[in-house]
């Protein structure tokens, strides 16, 4: 199997390395397919890789007394697995694939080697667990404050981002999931949005219209992170 | 924003009876009576319906009978 090239890669992390930090992680590189609802790390069991998405999203999943919460969403913006780099080896969460793509993944143990020994790598990653770390406490200050509706949108909208395309292969009893409220309480959330113009819900499908008025209904709790991420990686 | 019309799930569950339904039905209404819906004022407004896969109504229930 020919190496992964740098300049191939899709993960905005990979690729915002240097040539010679991106060297020192290339050779333990490894190709997965990220399947819906694969779970990449067990909670509160030993993390065996990192995974660098490629394509798709992995959502960082807390119990709750009704199922499982999203936490957090990872994209090719991102790294899942960082707990590893600062030196804890489980998780208290599970990572899921909440859409299929592919990740870039390394053994845990070499990419702990890997950001311990380079600078530059730690540079970057932390900038990403930074910025996670606003993610998540955004996602808490949207479950505080908002209703149901808004963080449908505010949802829709970090999927939209890290999907790249306007159609969102997403069923009802998923982000009923996601947002750990009933499904019909997402029926009714989906139906106020769809009312507004702002989305287009089939079947097991939305389409999002109008990222304006989705990102103004998320109030401020929707973009904050984006833009916090957008000024860590421009400063190179 | 108001809730207008039918929100509509196509996303059904398999219920044994129509005891069994009954109870989800209410079980469903009071949670969402209780989730912050912003677009509805006033839950005592709707009804909360059902069909079976064909789309034939199989119960109707004003959500202050969840009560």
């Amino acid at each position: 199997m020919s190496p992964i090239e740098q300049k191939s890669v899709r993960n905005r992390l990979l690729a915002a390395l240097s040539p010679d930090d991106f060297a020192v992680v290339q050779p333990h590189l490894e190709r997965v397919q990220m399947d819906m609802r694969r779970i990449t790390i067990e909670q509160n069991q030993p993390i065996t890789h990192v995974y660098f998405i490629e394509r798709g999203i992995t959502s960082i999943l807390a119990d709750a007394d009704e199922g499982r919460v999203e936490i957090g969403m990872i994209g090719p913006e991102g790294l899942a697995g960082v707990s590893v780099l600062l030196g804890v080896d489980v998780s208290p969460f599970a990572f899921m694939v909440q859409a299929e793509g592919e990740a870039l993944r390394v053994p845990a143990a070499a990419m702990r080697t890997a950001y311990r020994q380079n600078p530059g790598i730690t540079a970057v990653i932390g900038r990403f667990i930074h910025a996670l770390m606003v993610q998540t406490a955004q996602t808490a200050y949207a479950n505080a404050t908002l209703n149901v509706e808004a963080r449908l949108a505010r949802w829709i909208l970090m999927t939209h981002d890290r999907l790249g395309r306007d159609d969102l292969p997403l069923t009802h009893d998923f982000m009923s999931m996601m947002l750990a409220v009933r499904r019909p309480g997402v029926t009714t959330a989906t139906h106020v949005l769809e009312g507004a113009s702002m989305i287009r819900a089939t079947r097991g499908k939305i389409t999002v219209l109008d990222r304006e008025k989705l990102v103004d209904l998320a109030h401020n709790t929707y973009g904050v992170a984006e833009a916090e991420y957008a000024r860590l990686m421009a400063t190179g | 924003m108001a809730v207008k019309g039918l929100a509509v799930g196509h996303e059904g569950d398999e219920l044994p009876n129509d005891a069994a339904l009954r109870e989800d039905v209410v079980e469903n209404a009071r949670a969402l009576m209780q989730t912050r819906i912003g677009a509805v004022h006033n839950w005592f407004d709707c009804t909360f319906q059902v069909t079976d896969e064909a789309g034939h109504l199989v119960l109707t229930m004003p959500f202050s009978e969840a009560l």
